[in-house]
């Protein structure tokens, strides 16, 4: 890959930098940049701001928040003179970007190297008709490629040239537009993208809901207070505490649900997954429309995730992993691409698309089973867990504390649920990893991508003689269960697929 | 099966000064800091116990000053094998860590002004995974990191992303 594009262009660049001109962004773009700018300014100000606030007795002086004012206002100018002034071309194999007030930069990005493309629609920019592109590459985070407030031919024509870079000549579309020759791998409508709302209860949107129903309790504080205090022999009847308990818990679960599948629909809405032949493309959104194309040749990872309410409901969800790096708290907010819906029927199908080289039926490939010595660890961890909860429990609140003795069984079998429903196996070409019961996620990863392989062993696994073994492909990881220590260890000689025509041996 | 490492070369014996020389400058750092906390406690109204936090810190600190750096030393190892790199290290947690040949994107070697005064080197070896290194030695020789260094990055690279 690497000897792609250079030899060929080196000439043709040097000779072409002079002819080839620079490309600015829209007119409009300064105004497209105008909220995420000052949106980026507001908080890292406010974050500076709010102690001395609340530190002093009516705030700030005059003087300084003149000061901080003028501040915010020339960063605010900077910004959109950064915006004003960026320009962009594509010079042989490579994208430059040219952008700064007082000092200029420069950033090439080599097109051979692009893991991914990415097409952004946020509100302000569908107003005025524009679009974001990012273009990702593998060193990850600030080093990328970001457009904003292009108009839509532009960024088509940009994408298209880095395409053509490569050698491949596919009609670029833009959020919105079809073509007739495309294949739609995977579609999502309103109801089921409910349905992954509900079942993809995670941090963010705990999150979310906590600081409304913080919100919530603070403003109807002063309402509900006399209403309660009128009704007070109501409430102190028997049997009132349970139900006003049950009642807030289901309000909880309903207000969670709520918020989860909002958040889907939000990022979701009208998902369709096409494959254009050597990409993959997804459209989703229903503010910031998201357009990711995605190089077949550039996956690194395909995560299955199937929580058990997703397998009764009878679909699961899919991550697509480049090299590209992101943050996030959530795997499904770190992957590159992801489908949300996906029938278990056509599950396999959908896969062999990411996956070509997987066999048939994922369900049932023989998955080897965790140590057993990793039971014996998992429960005792259990067992020292519920011990650490329930002891304090019993101390502090007596009878009802003597409760918590009950999460011993429970964590005994949840241990025994996640032993048993785990399992690993390494194929010629690939390595498949399945992990939980409750929460179960498949990873499949081609051998032929792996970074690294290490094994670990810990003092307590060190007692049993196990020890796990970590594979790093880039931009992501997965841990194997535990394996005996020396299987471990003969494990990071064997997993990297090794291409021997290749030859990418140590001299000497 | 018998033991599927391969001979891994330990660090030099100058290694083990490095580890001593960190550890001791380690253990004053924890020492001053805690020190801080005491004085802080004792000034915020804390009578009697606050000095006694630094010197049990000190003291654990020199017990394991005493043990660690020796173990983990006797723990360091590595192979430079046909296919792979091979690194083994860690006293608590064992990690044994393997890297491609053809994966390693650069390498870099360090020398700080400790391991400049003992003529050592400390080499980290990156790959595409993009997380930080994948891989670190410290306490080599000079000439065997440079040496190193130079059969790592001396051959034709792969398609490695």
């Amino acid at each position: 890959m690497s000897s792609e594009g250079q030899p060929a262009v080196s000439g043709q660049a040097l000779s072409s930098t002079e002819e080839v001109p620079w490309k600015r962004l829209s007119a409009k773009a300064p105004v497209a940049a105008l909220v995420p700018i000052s949106t980026v300014i507001g908080r890292m100000l406010l974050t500076a701001l709010l102690p001395t606030y609340f530190a002093g007795e009516r705030g700030l002086p005059v003087i300084l928040w003149i000061i901080v004012s003028v501040i915010a206002l020339v960063m605010l100018a900077a910004g959109l003179y950064e915006v004003a002034t960026l320009s962009y071309r594509v010079v042989g194999a490579q994208l430059e970007i040219r952008s700064g007030v007082l000092t200029r930069s420069s950033r090439f990005i080599e097109a051979a190297r692009v893991q991914n493309t990415e097409v952004l629609q946020p509100f302000v920019s569908k107003l005025l008709g524009l679009v974001e592109v990012k273009v990702e590459t593998a060193s990850g985070g600030k080093a990328d490629g970001h457009l904003q407030g292009l108009t839509p031919e532009d960024a088509q024509a940009l994408i298209q040239a880095l395409q053509a870079v490569r050698g491949e000549a596919s009609r670029v579309l833009l959020p919105g537009e079809s073509s007739a020759d495309e294949r739609v791998l995977s579609e999502a409508r309103l109801g089921d993208l409910l349905l992954y709302g509900a079942t993809a209860l995670g941090v963010g949107v705990l999150a979310v809901v906590l600081s409304a129903l913080h919100e919530i309790t603070e403003t109807f504080h002063k309402l509900l207070l006399p209403w309660m205090e009128k009704h007070w022999e109501l409430m102190a009847a028997p049997g009132m505490g349970w139900l006003a308990a049950t009642v807030a818990a289901l309000a909880g679960l309903f207000g969670l649900w709520l918020v989860s599948g909002a958040r889907a629909v939000l990022r979701f809405h009208g998902f369709r997954l096409v494959d254009t032949g050597t990409h993959l493309r997804a459209v989703g959104g229903l503010i910031t429309r998201r357009q990711v194309t995605v190089r077949r040749a550039r996956i690194q990872q395909v995560v299955l995730d199937e929580p058990f309410l997703r397998r009764m409901l009878g679909f699961g969800s899919v991550e697509v992993e480049t090299a590209g790096v992101r943050t996030g708290k959530e795997s499904s907010e770190r992957a590159e691409l992801l489908v949300p819906v996906v029938p278990t029927t056509r599950m396999p199908e959908l896969l062999r698309e990411f996956v070509p080289d997987l066999p048939a039926d994922i369900d049932a490939l023989p998955l080897r089973p965790a140590h057993l010595k990793a039971l014996l660890r998992a429960r005792i961890r259990a067992v020292v867990l519920s011990v650490l909860v329930a002891a304090p429990a019993t101390w502090f609140w007596g009878a009802w504390g003597a409760l918590a003795w009950g999460l011993v069984p429970v964590q005994l079998l949840s241990a025994w649920f996640d032993w048993r429903f785990q399992g690993w196996l390494v194929t010629d070409t690939l390595v498949v990893v399945r992990q939980g019961f409750w929460r179960r996620r498949t990873t499949v990863v081609q051998r032929a991508r792996i970074q690294s392989v290490r094994a670990r062993q810990g003092p307590l696994e060190r007692g049993y003689g196990i020890g796990h073994v970590r594979i790093d492909v880039a931009g992501s990881q997965v841990v194997l269960p535990s394996v005996g220590w020396e299987e471990a260890q003969s494990l990071i000689d064997q997993l990297p697929g090794r291409r021997p025509s290749r030859g990418a041996r140590l001299p000497g | 099966m018998t033991h599927p490492l391969p001979t891994l070369e330990r660090l030099p014996r100058g290694a083990l000064t490095l580890f001593r020389i960190l550890a001791l400058i380690r253990m004053g750092l924890y020492g001053a800091l805690s020190f801080g906390v005491a004085l802080a406690l004792s000034f915020a109204g804390v009578e009697h116990w606050p000095f006694l936090v630094p010197c049990a810190v000190v003291l654990g600190l020199s017990v394991l000053t005493a043990w660690y750096p020796q173990r983990a030393h006797e723990r360091w190892g590595w192979a430079l094998r046909e296919h792979d790199l091979v690194i083994s290290h860690g006293v608590l947690l064992h990690q044994v860590v393997s890297i491609p040949a053809g994966r390693i994107q650069h390498v870099d070697v360090h020398q700080g002004p400790i391991e400049r005064a003992l003529g050592l080197a400390r080499l980290q070896i990156f790959t595409a995974s993009g997380r930080g290194a994948d891989g670190e030695i410290p306490g080599l020789t000079r000439q065997t990191a440079d040496a190193l260094r130079e059969r790592l990055v001396r051959r034709e690279a792969d398609d490695v992303v």
